[in-house]
């Protein structure tokens, strides 16, 4: 629809149809109505006419038959009425003028008595007349009295003529129009039927069917009568529709002839309009610019053909040129990246500037040349991070010059002077990073090498302290407070002894000195082991262990899963007061979990979060009660990690317990 | 002469089968007791409307009728020519000629019917509620 309405060729259709239409049907409208009033006007008149002519007719008619009757009863053998007509020579009359006349009804002759004395049909001679006998309904009654031709004149009795309305059907017509005869007091109707008897009045009417005229009768006696002549409706209008369809037709053939015409002028029109927007639309679709249209004529459109084309010419041209630079840029592009890659590629700062140089010169000519050194150079200056010995330092590595700058390769030049200013920072920033770890990592390997040999040297003359300490307490000669001296000594020499070991083994670690040595280990058993390593330590009242014990084979590292099993267990039994030590071991998909759980002083969040630091110990009022270095769930992390595994721990929170996991793979 | 006419007539009318006279008659109740032949032919030619007070209605038998032609030439005394000439005149005057009925029994019926009225017949037709005013010899 949206698209009939753009049509400019229904537009053209459309206004022609309009502008020839219009008034068209505008005059025909007015010469139908005019037509119409004049058609009315004259079937008004033919009416009116036709039904005078036909009252006219009637009247004559019982005019003539009045007349008639007149002369009747002025005969002389109507004298005969005052012998009873006994020689019937007035009933042999009357039945000749009955067939003379030739019309339904009867002729009868009645004495003063009211004794039908003679008739035109025989059957009725010797009866008395009565109305009831010859209703009104179905004759019209004409009577003229006779008198006796002799003597005074006196009555001696009356022709009686009764004439069937029927009769006056023969006077009706009924081609053109209908006709009839109506007494819409007696509900009379002669003639056509169909026309209503009801509101009868004279003058012009209509009905679904018919236009009416009726006219009363006013003669003797036909007084009450009425005359109605009507006309078919569609017969009366019948040149009004044919004017409306010679109208109609000719509006049929002006539209064909409009819309032909418009659609030849408009098609005539847009061809080369259509010319135009097909080419256009090939082009859109084949990018083929090389497309002209064809020119007709020499008018406004053929001047946009024209136009058309010129534009074409000019787009062909631009699109050619944009290619072509497209074409060139692309090739330096590719250089770019060509160069970019090979710059990237190179470790050596010096090959770098070399390759560069002969790169350039490859592709730009051979007055391209790269200087070292920030000796005051011309062209575009090379500016990069370049360690010296201690730090980086930014300063002018060199300078690409060129012959003939040009504006197109000008980005370029700049682009290669960039990446080599970033290769050159790069390398030396590589070479800055490598003697910085160099530097770290001598500093720390001979920190842990000092610490573990120092480590064994506080060990042997510690062990000496020991030995001798456990000797003298446990001489009984000596006196007790000597002795009570000598197991402090003993005492905290043993602790001592334990911290010594415990950095011994993180700084092994840390040192990478410890090495993990896998092998097929059943579970039950080591667990046994360390159950047996802590019977010492376990001797504590009020406090239940239990451990769970597995028949799992694992492959992992035994005396380091043992150690990382009686640390953690060790540290649970320090830090319980009362209650139990659980070991759960379950195994997981691709590992082994271990939880040990106990009942002791757990841990806040912030604890939680510092431990397995390194020299980290829960801080708290019973600091005193529980040694510790804290080194020993740093030194389990690293063990942990040794393995391939992971350390947590879970609390509650301060005073319910805690519970410390790790994992092994297995 | 007249005995000529008579005998003729005798001959004729024994020719035809008639044998009796002709009677002019009137209702019986009529005032009309008796009449002169110069009185009938003056109400016959309508020269004469009332007979002792009494309006006349004289009446005939149709015109070829044998008995009408009789008393036209015995009463009238006058042939058809005569007869129509002068009834021509009398009809400018006004004056109808006397009421034709069509036969005898016509004549009887309208004589009784009528008050005035004078029909004649054959005297063998005769019929007892009718008086003879006068009786024509053949």
């Amino acid at each position: 629809m949206s698209r009939l309405r753009k049509s400019f060729r229904l537009k053209v259709t459309l206004s022609f149809l309009l502008a020839g239409m219009l008034p068209y049907l505008a005059f025909s409208l007015l010469s139908l109505f005019q037509v119409k009033g004049i058609i009315e006007e004259d079937i008004r008149r033919d009416l009116r006419t036709k039904t005078y002519i036909l009252v006219h007719e009637v009247t004559e008619v019982v005019q003539s038959l009045k007349e008639n009757m007149a002369h009747w009863a002025g005969l002389s053998l109507m004298n005969d009425i005052v012998v009873m007509d006994i020689d019937k020579r007035i009933a042999r009359f009357l039945k000749e003028v009955k067939k003379d006349l030739g019309f339904k009804g009867y002729i009868i002759v009645v004495n003063n008595r009211s004794l039908i004395v003679a008739s035109s049909d025989a059957e009725l001679i010797g009866k008395s007349f009565s109305l009831e006998r010859f209703p009104e309904k179905k004759f019209l009654r004409l009577e003229v009295p006779v008198r006796a031709s002799f003597g005074q004149k006196q009555e001696l009795g009356s022709i009686v003529l009764l004439y069937s309305w029927d009769n006056f059907a023969n006077y009706l017509i009924d081609e053109e129009v209908v006709t009839s005869l109506v007494n819409p007091e007696l509900e009379v109707v002669v003639g056509s039927r169909g026309l209503s008897l009801k509101s009868f009045a004279e003058g012009f009417g209509s009905d679904a069917k018919y236009i009416y005229y009726r006219a009363r009768l006013s003669t003797a006696p036909l007084e009450g009568w009425f005359l109605v002549v009507g006309m078919d409706r569609d017969r009366a209008f019948s040149p009004l529709y044919s004017m409306l369809l010679g109208l109609g037709s000719s509006a049929l053939i002006g539209v064909v002839a409009i819309v032909g015409a418009s659609l030849f002028v408009s098609a005539r029109t847009l061809r080369s309009v259509g010319e135009v927007s097909q080419t256009a639309n090939y082009i859109m679709e084949t990018r083929d610019y090389a497309q002209r249209v064809p020119v007709h004529g020499d008018d406004e459109i053929a001047h946009l053909s024209v136009s058309f084309n010129s534009l074409l010419e000019e787009v062909q041209r631009s699109i050619r040129e944009l290619e072509e630079e497209s074409v060139r840029r692309l090739k330096l592009f590719k250089k770019l990246v060509e160069i970019i890659t090979l710059i990237l590629k190179q470790e050596d700062e010096q090959e770098l500037l070399r390759v560069a140089e002969e790169r350039l010169r490859e592709f730009l000519g051979a007055d391209v040349r790269i200087e070292k050194g920030a000796g005051g150079g011309a062209g575009y200056e090379i500016k990069a991070h370049v360690f010296l010995g201690e730090a980086l330092e930014e300063r002018v590595v060199g300078y690409i010059q060129i012959g003939e700058s040009l504006p197109e390769i000008d980005e370029f030049i700049k682009s290669v002077r960039d990446m080599l200013s970033f290769q050159i920072s790069r390398l030396n920033l590589l070479k800055f990073q490598s003697y910085l770890k160099e530097k770290a990592e001598s500093a720390s390997k001979a920190k842990s090498l000092f610490i573990a040999n120092m480590s064994h040297e506080l060990r042997t003359p510690l062990n000496a302290i020991i030995g001798f300490a456990q000797l003298i307490s446990s001489d009984p000669f000596l006196p007790d407070d000597v002795r009570e001296m000598a197991r402090r000594i003993e005492v905290s020499g043993k602790h001592l002894l334990e911290i010594i070991n415990n950095i011994l083994d993180l700084v092994k670690v840390q040192a990478e000195k410890m090495k993990v040595r896998p092998q097929r280990v059943e579970l039950r058993t080591l667990i046994e082991e360390v159950e047996y390593m802590l019977l010492p330590a376990l001797k504590k009242e009020g406090l239940t262990i239990e451990l769970e014990k597995p028949s799992i084979e694992v492959r992992t590292d035994p005396s380091l899963l043992k150690q990382i099993l009686l640390n953690l267990l060790t540290n649970a039994v320090k830090f319980t007061e009362r209650g139990s030590v659980k070991l759960k071991v379950e195994k997981r998909k691709g590992y082994l979990k271990f939880r040990v759980i106990d009942t002791g002083i757990g841990l806040t969040e912030e604890e939680r979060s510092r431990l397995f630091r390194t020299f980290e110990q829960i801080e708290n009022p019973m600091q005193k009660l529980y040694r510790g270095t804290g080194l020993g769930l740093a030194l389990t992390k690293e063990l942990v990690g040794l393995l391939g595994g992971e350390i947590g721990v879970v609390s509650e929170g301060k005073g319910k317990g805690s519970e410390f996991w790790f994992t092994i793979p297995c | 002469m007249g005995g000529v006419i008579v005998a003729l007539l005798t001959a004729l009318a024994v020719a035809v089968g008639w044998a009796g006279d002709i009677v002019f008659i009137v209702s019986k109740d009529s005032d009309i007791e008796g009449i002169t032949l110069s009185e009938l032919r003056k109400i016959y030619l309508r020269e004469k409307e009332f007979v002792g007070g009494q309006y006349a209605v004289p009446v005939n038998l149709p015109a070829g009728n044998p008995i009408r032609k009789v008393v036209e030439r015995k009463v009238l005394r006058m042939d058809r020519e005569e007869l129509e000439l002068y009834w021509n005149r009398k009809y400018l005057d006004g004056t109808e000629p006397p009421v034709v009925l069509s036969s005898e029994k016509a004549v009887k019926e309208f004589v009784r019917k009528v008050k005035g009225a004078i029909g004649y017949v054959d005297e063998d037709n005769l019929e007892e509620d009718l008086k003879v005013i006068y009786r024509l010899k053949r």
